[in-house]
């Protein structure tokens, strides 16, 4: 009854109302709040050309089956009756173990508790279906975003789309690693990214990063039966429960960001942003390091690394102290996609690395017809932005003021103040 | 293990059979898809897969039939077997003791080729009957809370 995506990718059209970049989980938002607000013509560009091709992906590669973010958060619309993440898991209740369904009675009784990826995905593709997501997806890259008049010009590796309005659904890009760390651009044999597969035959593995990805591949490992060596720059781990401090995803939370200075802002997100691993982890990770399966390099950076086809990898750390293994799995978190690299030369505004977007409509304030979901919201609507909670309150703003300008209705109130 | 008392405030087992949790879900639904649902429901084995179809049909994807005529199907099947099931809902806020004892009348009621689907919707319909018939006399009163 539920049908996947469509085996084949029709050619990108040439012009649509909207057209929304990337199909992630803020893409597939944004087109279902679209839908239901009468605004059908739509184009979703991907580079996975899926539906939430790129989240499930990296999900599948780092093993992770439960989501950080709780039942409340999902990518489908409120107000119009659709079945939400939480019944739509009870529905499928003969399915779910005996933990799963714990963590349904938590939800039910308000705590906080944790998704199941699997119910997740299924949940999602249910969400593309009902909303025509699926056949409006266009598998392209899109490497420029040229706003002229009264319609944006999208240009992308399979031709160009002009639409009126256009929404970033960017998400976050891999952090790479220092060019200080090898010479040249090309990576030494034996060194990937969180996001790409530990190759199998590896008897052991370097983990670098201290976040929840690092946290996966180290657990990962050891649960092959993999020696690992994480190294962290920080003095020690962090553990919490989320990320994101959960008071952001309420009204209260977001409403620590408004009407507060921009230094302050900043501020709050640097120390939100930084890495953490979920406590889940804490006695697996210590028995490991107890029983000498994994050593934890504390307060180390890395000068250089080195490696070379069928040898070792080698990590060179502060002190001259050196760390080998078969390979290495680079985790140095992400960076915000902000648009700038797509826009023109300025355009997106950029201050202290963010956006200038205007705070009701999430409109770049220098371009009206180009609106920002996803990560790249942070200084508006805080840490929660890059959250599956945070992609609904941006979609609410952004299709809201998208269905008005179309239809020639009323506005949100945009702003002009900026933060000072 | 279940608490003694069963409301919509006390959290049940986890291990109750799944046919109760998805009625309890069912009876969140409204007098539309409830009977969309009936009129689905010949057509899968599995009440869940009902409710998703319905949810498909309120947003006009296709399957080879649309909201009204499973809605018009619904109706017929509602009105057919309507007066066999007897008793009166009653008004509890034990909604797995009430989703059993509907269960139990749509069995005794003798309506015989009742699959799981069917015999969920119906007994969703028995519970929330006044719903199911005001939304027949009037389709644009829609409850106010959010099903």
């Amino acid at each position: 009854m539920l049908p996947g995506p469509p085996a084949t990718v029709p050619a990108v059209p040439d012009r649509a109302e909207v057209a929304i970049v990337g199909a992630g989980l803020a893409g597939i938002a944004v087109a279902s709040a679209l839908w239901h607000l009468g605004v059908s013509d739509v184009i979703l560009l991907d580079r996975t050309g899926r539906a939430g091709g790129r989240f499930f992906d990296r999900v599948d590669t780092l093993r992770q089956n439960v989501l950080r973010s709780p039942y409340e958060h999902h990518p489908g619309v409120e107000g119009y009756r659709d079945c939400e993440l939480l019944d739509f898991a009870r529905l499928h209740w003969s399915l779910l173990n005996r933990v799963e369904r714990r963590e349904i009675r938590m939800a039910q009784a308000g705590h906080r508790s944790v998704v199941p990826v699997d119910v997740f995905e299924a949940f999602c593709r249910h969400v593309t279906a009902i909303h025509r997501i699926d056949d409006r997806v266009h598998q392209a890259a899109v490497h420029a975003v040229r706003p002229g008049g009264d319609t944006v010009a999208v240009h992308t590796d399979s031709g160009a789309l002009t639409a009126r309005y256009v929404v970033l659904c960017l998400g976050e890009e891999r952090r790479p690693a220092p060019s200080s760390w090898w010479p040249g651009s090309r990576r030494p044999a034996g060194v990937g990214y969180w996001d790409e597969p530990v190759p199998p035959d590896a008897e052991s593995l370097i983990v670098l990063g201290a976040g929840l990805s690092a946290a996966h591949l180290v657990a990962n490992a050891l649960d092959g039966g993999q020696r690992v060596h994480w190294v962290l720059r920080e003095p020690r781990e962090r553990f919490q429960c989320a990320d994101v401090n959960s008071s952001f995803f309420r009204a209260e939370g977001r409403a620590r960001f408004d009407g507060v200075p921009w230094t302050d802002r900043l501020t709050l997100m640097r120390r939100q942003r930084r890495a953490s691993v979920m406590f889940e982890f804490r006695p697996l990770l210590e028995d490991a390091e107890a029983d000498g399966r994994l050593t934890v390099h504390r307060g180390r950076a890395v000068t250089a690394v080195t490696g070379k086809p069928r040898g070792p990898v080698s990590v060179l750390l502060a002190g001259e102290h050196r760390v080998e293994g078969d390979h290495l799995a680079l985790a140095l978190g992400t960076t915000v996609s902000t648009g700038d690299g797509l826009l023109p030369a300025g355009l997106a505004g950029l201050r202290d690395g963010w956006p200038d977007l205007d705070e009701r409509t999430l409109a770049y304030r220098n371009t009206s017809r180009v609106f920002a979901v996803g990560a790249a919201a942070g200084m508006v609507l805080g840490p929660a932005a890059r959250n599956i909670d945070g992609h609904r309150v941006a979609t609410a703003r952004v299709a809201a003021t998208i269905a008005a300008r179309l239809s020639g209705g009323p506005l949100p109130r945009e702003t002009a103040r900026s933060l000072v | 293990m279940t608490e003694p008392f069963d409301s919509r405030f006390t959290l049940p087992a986890v291990d109750d059979p799944a046919a109760v949790e998805v009625g309890v879900i069912l009876l969140g639904l409204d007098g539309q898809r409830l009977l969309a649902g009936l009129g689905l429901a010949t057509l899968a084995d599995d009440p869940t897969s009902v409710a998703l179809l319905v949810d498909r049909l309120r947003h006009g994807v296709g399957t080879g039939i649309d909201l009204s005529t499973a809605l018009a199907a619904g109706t017929r099947r509602w009105h057919a077997v309507r007066a066999a099931l007897t008793g009166t809902p009653g008004n509890t806020a034990a909604v797995r003791a009430a989703w059993v004892r509907a269960c139990a009348v749509i069995d005794d009621a003798g309506l015989t080729g009742l699959g799981p689907a069917s015999r969920a919707y119906l007994a969703a319909c028995w519970l929330r009957q006044s719903e199911v018939d005001r939304y027949l006399e009037d389709p644009d009163d829609v409850p106010e809370v959010t099903a």
